[in-house]
């Protein structure tokens, strides 16, 4: 790609000294996203846990009892929340919340949009979930990992508004896709950073890996929640779920495509029933 | 096919309608939200709380013009998202689904 510059190149040290910077999620959240693949994970004290977090039980609450959940009142403590949605449920609900409240929209790049990133991010989550249920797989693993795919782009719009900047710039001269124009001007993706922040945050390494590989999954070692964020990524772009009217729809891998080897009557299910769910949980998530 | 709110006395309310605003009683307490189907029971009821009309969501035909026009912005909104996701396999294959999607639920 042409037109590339030295002046904006981020090596990988001074991204992780950034990342550090970055505040830390709670503990119990740290917690909960670690144990999504360990067994063994002792659920009731991380029940108990949650419930001593109280900006966190109250976020959890708000979006148990909306009608997105359809359980309007009937949930009022962590005990309730687990009750009705189950343990895993609780710990996809809890982590997004936590995300979702963990970074403000004050003091980012100018040029970053981030209502329509959380827009997006909640779009593919519900892609992946809705994906992940026809696959009869793990829903909320695919849920956390889809949501968090580009968090990589929160934290070069928060840590590094200026470099943002220049390759939203950079991007829009050239009118390439996000993940060429960041290599390009910071020799760095947002996918890589992404993957430093699991890091910093200590997620499963399921979920670490799905958010390095989202747009070269064939290449990633635990490949079937990459396939699936990859394409949930596709599908969130092609609705237009991010409501800037700027959608970008990145090439989507035959490898991830195949298999997951959904027909037309699934998609066309999914797509209804995303778009019947995404306005409700943006306003309760990201409003 | 478009549809628009038009207010209609009870016994007018095709079954199965679709309720184009929130119902309140007389004291502003919501009956029943915007959105909801008017199932026989639902309407016996709003007539014992003594409601005698409701919006309701009616279908109304699009000029042959007005649905070219939609198909054709459609087409060019999605050409243009898809512009750098390549023309064959899975791209192809995922704007024909959205597309088709699309169509189905202006009709």
């Amino acid at each position: 790609m042409s037109g590339s510059t030295t002046q904006w190149t981020l090596d990988p040290a001074t991204v992780a000294a950034q990342v550090d910077r970055l505040p830390a999620l709670p503990d119990v959240v740290v917690e909960l996203i670690g144990s999504i693949d360990d067994p063994d994970a002792d659920t009731d004290l991380l029940a108990r846990k949650i419930a001593r977090d109280q900006a966190l039980v109250a976020r959890l609450l708000r979006v148990a009892n909306s009608s997105f959940y359809g359980l309007q009142g009937k949930v009022s403590s962590v005990h309730d929340a687990i009750v009705v949605l189950g343990f895993r449920g609780v710990r996809t609900l809890a982590t997004a919340a936590a995300v979702t409240g963990c970074f403000s929209a004050q003091g980012l790049a100018t040029r970053f949009d981030f209502r329509a990133f959380w827009a997006h991010s909640l779009g593919v989550a519900l892609c992946a979930r809705g994906i992940a249920r026809r696959l009869r797989a793990n829903e909320e693993n695919a849920f956390t990992a889809a949501l968090l795919h580009d968090v990589g782009r929160l934290v070069l719009a928060s840590r590094f508004p200026h470099h943002f900047d220049a390759v939203v710039a950079y991007r829009e001269r050239c009118d390439c896709l996000w993940q060429e124009a960041e290599r390009d001007v910071l020799g760095i993706d947002h996918a890589q950073i992404g993957c430093a922040l699991a890091g910093r945050w200590r997620f499963a390494p399921l979920v670490g890996e799905a958010i390095a590989w989202h747009h070269r999954p064939e290449s990633c070692e635990i490949q079937a929640l990459a396939h699936v964020v990859h394409v949930a990524d596709a599908l969130a772009h092609a609705l237009g779920l991010a409501g800037d009217g700027a959608s970008l729809v990145p090439p989507v891998s035959a490898v991830s495509w195949n298999a997951l080897a959904l027909d037309r009557e699934d998609f066309l299910a999914l797509f209804a029933e995303v778009e019947g769910q995404h306005a409700g949980i943006c306003e309760l998530l990201a409003g | 096919m478009r549809h628009e709110a038009r207010e209609m006395a009870l016994d007018s309310v095709p079954l199965d309608g679709t309720l184009a605003a929130d119902v309140h009683d007389a004291h502003g307490a919501l009956l029943i939200p915007a959105g909801a189907t008017l199932a026989e029971a639902t309407l016996n009821s709003l007539r014992r709380r003594g409601i005698e009309s409701v919006s309701v969501l009616v279908e109304c035909p699009e000029d042959p013009g007005q649905t070219e026009a939609r198909q054709r912005e459609l087409e060019r909104r999605l050409r243009h998202a898809f512009r750098l996701a390549g023309d064959d396999g899975p791209a192809r294959e995922l704007r024909q689904l959205v597309t088709d999607y699309r169509r189905s639920r202006a009709s």
